[in-house]
């Protein structure tokens, strides 16, 4: 299709119209400014624009209003009154949107950052010391009861201090899952070691694990399938290797139970709890004044 | 160098005071002065004192919102529920010109009205059909002049109407109501760009509606 030869793009097409409007408000400053007024200036659609804008700015300043006269008296009566004026708890809710309690505000976000800065730096500072809350009922059990032996090199060496240590395990090495007892006969050539895989302990030493020699069967004995966990749990084999798990965990559970809260962490909760709710009952009190 | 004379009326003047300007003009203004009294009396429960600042603003409140919903009922309701509003809120009042406070939430009014009228649109502004009311002239008026300003005034009425919401509150606010950006800015909750480009764009179109009738406003 042949371009129309009557619908050409004019230079003042691509002028900006918003740069003419500006300089008719008398907003633009500098470079615009000059900018504009040489587009009126070489630009005869421009200069007219720039006028007509100017005229209609100045017809619009005079123009009455289309009703000149109020249907109605706006006064308000005591039935209308009493109706608006805010009672029971939209009076209470209302009161934290006014400016005397503008406090509130700041107030709420600086009690929600400081808790949640609480938590969150809590947590990381716990986690990079290496304790965890699920660690220490282990190590806790291990040391009460006071029987965390180990034995190596047919010796046997109380464990007490090492389960105090892996109090401040890492978390990972928390659940101890005990997994089945390597108790093979051959592992007796080096002097009554008996590897005890801890499939999820990282560096941390299980110490609350009590081999028996006579159960690993160093003492000629057939080697028995239970490893006893300090606390009274014991371990088996593999092939009875569910039963300990269960053990163990309601062992943690009931110890995780009877750990009291941690003081600083109801704190920091507590803060969070109050600052949001001031932040809410301001959100509502605005929503409750502009209803 | 401590002795110069420059550093001697420095020094006489005073440090620049950084002032709150509306704290320091409210007293200054008996206008503002008198709001204020009004407005902490009826905070108080006083609904005379509420119902004397109704009276005071009432005419130029309707003259303000019956530009922006140019429909008889619908601006007096606007109103009315602009007057409820500032007295459910008294106490949110923050201070500052008591006419802009209800100005804007007038134009809050407003606006929420014409969202709901084109949520549920009906006869376009009916009240444009109204030819009863004919501004006031001078004995000496030519009745030319007076016919022709007539005719101006019905055709920016109408452009003004067929123009977006915003851009015809910006332009009421700063071309009728003669207040500044920044007061604009403020009452419809937009920065001080926003109500320069809707004053412009505003401007813009309604040249573009009064094209074939510019030759009213020009000369």
């Amino acid at each position: 299709m042949p371009p129309n030869p009557d619908v050409r793009p004019t230079s003042h097409d691509r002028h900006d119209p918003l740069l003419v409007a500006a300089l008719a408000a008398g907003d633009l400053a500098a470079t615009d400014r000059v900018q504009a007024t040489h587009l009126i200036e070489t630009c005869p659609d421009c200069a007219t624009l720039h006028d007509d804008l100017v005229a209609i700015a100045r017809a619009t300043a005079n123009v009455p209003p289309p009703i000149t006269t109020r249907p109605r008296d706006f006064r308000l009566s005591r039935e209308q009154a009493a109706r608006l004026r805010p009672s029971g708890w939209r009076r209470f809710v209302g009161a934290f949107g006014s400016p005397r309690l503008a406090f509130t505000k700041p107030l709420g976000v600086g009690l929600a950052t400081i808790g949640l800065a609480g938590l969150l730096l809590g947590n990381v500072s716990l986690g990079s010391l290496g304790g965890s809350s699920a660690a220490a009922p282990m190590s806790a059990t291990g040391a009460s009861a006071g029987s965390a032996e180990f034995n190596q090199s047919g010796g046997t060496r109380g464990l007490g201090d090492a389960a105090a240590a892996a109090s401040a395990a890492p978390a990972s090495a928390a659940p101890v899952a005990l997994g089945p007892v390597a108790a093979s006969p051959a592992a007796s050539g080096t002097g009554g070691f008996y590897p005890v895989a801890l499939p999820s302990a990282s560096s941390a030493p299980a110490p609350s694990l009590t081999t028996d020699r006579s159960a690993a069967g160093l003492d000629g004995s057939p080697p028995a399938s239970n490893v006893e966990v300090a606390g009274g749990a014991k371990t088996t084999t593999p092939g009875a290797s569910q039963p300990t798990r269960d053990t163990l965990s309601e062992t943690e559970q009931s110890v995780d139970q009877a750990s009291p809260p941690d003081l600083r962490t109801m704190i920091f909760v507590a803060a969070v709890l109050v600052g949001l709710g001031l932040l809410v009952l301001r959100r509502v009190a605005r929503s409750v004044t502009a209803a | 160098m401590l002795d110069s004379p420059r550093l001697r009326i420095a020094v006489r003047r005073g440090p620049l005071a950084v002032e709150d300007l509306r704290s320091t003009t409210v007293p200054d203004d008996p206008v503002q002065r008198r709001d204020l009294i009004l407005l902490e009396r009826a905070r108080a429960g006083d609904l005379d004192a509420f119902n004397d600042l109704v009276v005071v603003y009432q005419d130029q409140l309707f003259a303000l919102i019956v530009r922006m919903v140019p429909d008889r009922d619908q601006a007096s309701d606007c109103v009315q529920e602009a007057f409820f509003s500032a007295y459910r809120n008294m106490n949110g009042f923050r201070g500052g010109s008591v006419r802009s406070w209800l100005n804007r939430i007038a134009i809050n009014a407003a606006m929420d009205i014409q969202r709901a009228r084109k949520r549920r649109p009906s006869q376009p502004y009916p009240e444009l059909e109204d030819e009863s009311w004919q501004p006031p002239a001078g004995e000496e008026a030519d009745p030319v002049t007076t016919a022709l300003t007539t005719e101006r005034h019905r055709a920016i009425n109408e452009a003004l109407a067929t123009i977006t919401d915003d851009q015809r509150a910006a332009i009421v606010l700063f071309d009728v109501e003669g207040f500044d950006y920044a007061e604009i800015a403020e009452m419809t909750g937009v920065s001080l760009g926003t109500v320069k480009s809707r004053i412009h764009r505003g401007r813009l179109a309604l040249r573009d509606r009064l094209a074939d009738r510019m030759e009213l406003f020009r000369g």
